[in-house]
């Protein structure tokens, strides 16, 4: 008895692991684009990439468009089961910025994240990848806001950032 | 026995230690990305007059027709036909002029100018109306040819880009058309000029 007891032990011992691991990368800016303030107005860019404008003039073809963040889990070595992806997504808070005589404030987020077609800055969305059978497996999605502009003088090009944080919760298998 | 059980519970802590993570596991791995938002926000362009188009004062033979062009940039009027510039008093005889204007905005961004074609001048006799309700009307001229030159782009027609500290300025000509057997008469209209970036 004490040497099968050993001998299974020897056989459990993993070889070198790949840890498992989630990242998430920012594929594209929320873009809104050039146009022209007065004195204030808004521009909304949502998630599926409608544009409404408020008291604005937009000027040229300067891209508008949502952001894309990717999700990415990689197992590692860890297994070759079909897996289940729990994450949690949230949008950090994001602070209004101020460009010479020109303040741009972000708000009335949304997404195409199932679940999060509303997304409140410090909250957390819980997504899920199904049926990930390869190592990395991964989940797009989009990102939109109202971007209210007040102009006092000039202009400027503002740069408002867009923390997103992704939390792991649990790679089940199937 | 004693010292087999010892053996067998080292044996099972250590299996339990080894067993490989297939159960769910709660987890708290956090990754962060920064994305941005951006946007150009543009100072809006804006237009100030600071002269008239005035062809000044001008006579033509009551059978005759002819026209007055006043060129942007500083030419001297250009009279044709039976028309000639006419004062009526020596202190009173504005010289004919192009229209000026500045333009403000972005610094370093192009425009572009738009005006009518053509444009109706409308026209005050000095005589009354009958039934004595104002003065009367004469019979409309016509200014047409609008011709643009800008500080930046002098060349350029109707458009300009402004300097470094987002000013430029542009004048404005056209060629005033007058009809025979015109009343004496006083004219004036407003002419819509519009600026955009280009």
């Amino acid at each position: 008895m004490p040497v099968m007891m050993t001998v299974l032990a020897a056989q459990s011992i993993p070889a070198v692991a790949a840890p498992e691991s989630l990242t998430v990368t920012a594929d594209a800016q929320l873009r809104f684009g050039a146009f022209i303030v007065v004195s204030q107005g808004s521009r909304r860019v949502s998630a599926n990439g409608t544009v409404t404008n408020d008291s604005i003039y937009p000027v040229g073809n300067s891209p508008v468009g949502p952001a894309q963040f990717t999700v990415t889990y990689d197992r590692g070595n860890a297994n070759q089961k079909p897996l289940n992806i729990v994450f949690d997504v949230s949008l950090a808070g994001v602070s209004p910025v101020n460009q010479a005589g020109v303040r741009g404030t972000l708000s009335a987020f949304d997404s195409d994240l199932a679940g999060a077609s509303v997304l409140v800055p410090g909250r957390s969305y819980r997504a899920t990848i199904t049926n990930c059978v390869t190592r990395t497996c991964s989940q797009t999605f989009r990102v939109g806001a109202r971007l209210d502009v007040s102009r006092s003088s000039g202009g400027g090009v503002l740069t408002i950032a867009l923390p997103i944080v992704a939390n792991l919760i649990s790679s089940d298998k199937l | 026995m004693k010292q087999a059980i010892a053996i067998a519970v080292a044996g099972l802590a250590a299996l339990g230690f080894l067993i490989p993570p297939d159960a769910a596991w709660a987890r708290a791995e956090e990754t962060s990305a920064t994305g941005a938002a951006s946007a150009t926000v543009i100072s809006p362009v804006s237009l100030k007059q600071t002269a008239d188009l005035d062809f000044g004062i001008i006579a033509a033979n009551a059978s005759g027709t002819g026209s007055v062009r006043l060129t942007p940039g500083g030419g001297a009027a250009v009279y044709s036909g039976s028309v000639r510039l006419r004062c009526i008093g020596a202190t009173q005889c504005p010289a004919p002029h192009a229209a000026r204007f500045e333009v403000s905005g972005e610094a370093g961004r192009s425009y572009v100018i738009a005006a009518p074609q053509r444009i109706a001048v409308p026209g005050k006799t000095a005589t009354p109306a009958s039934g004595g309700d104002g003065l009367a009307d004469a019979p409309a001229l016509w200014v047409e040819e609008f011709r643009f030159r800008s500080a930046s782009r002098p060349d350029a027609g109707p458009a300009g880009r402004l300097d470094s500290r987002g000013q430029d300025w542009f004048e404005l000509g056209g060629t005033l058309l007058v009809p025979s057997a015109l009343p004496p008469a006083r004219y004036r209209v407003s002419v819509p000029v519009i600026v955009s970036y280009s």
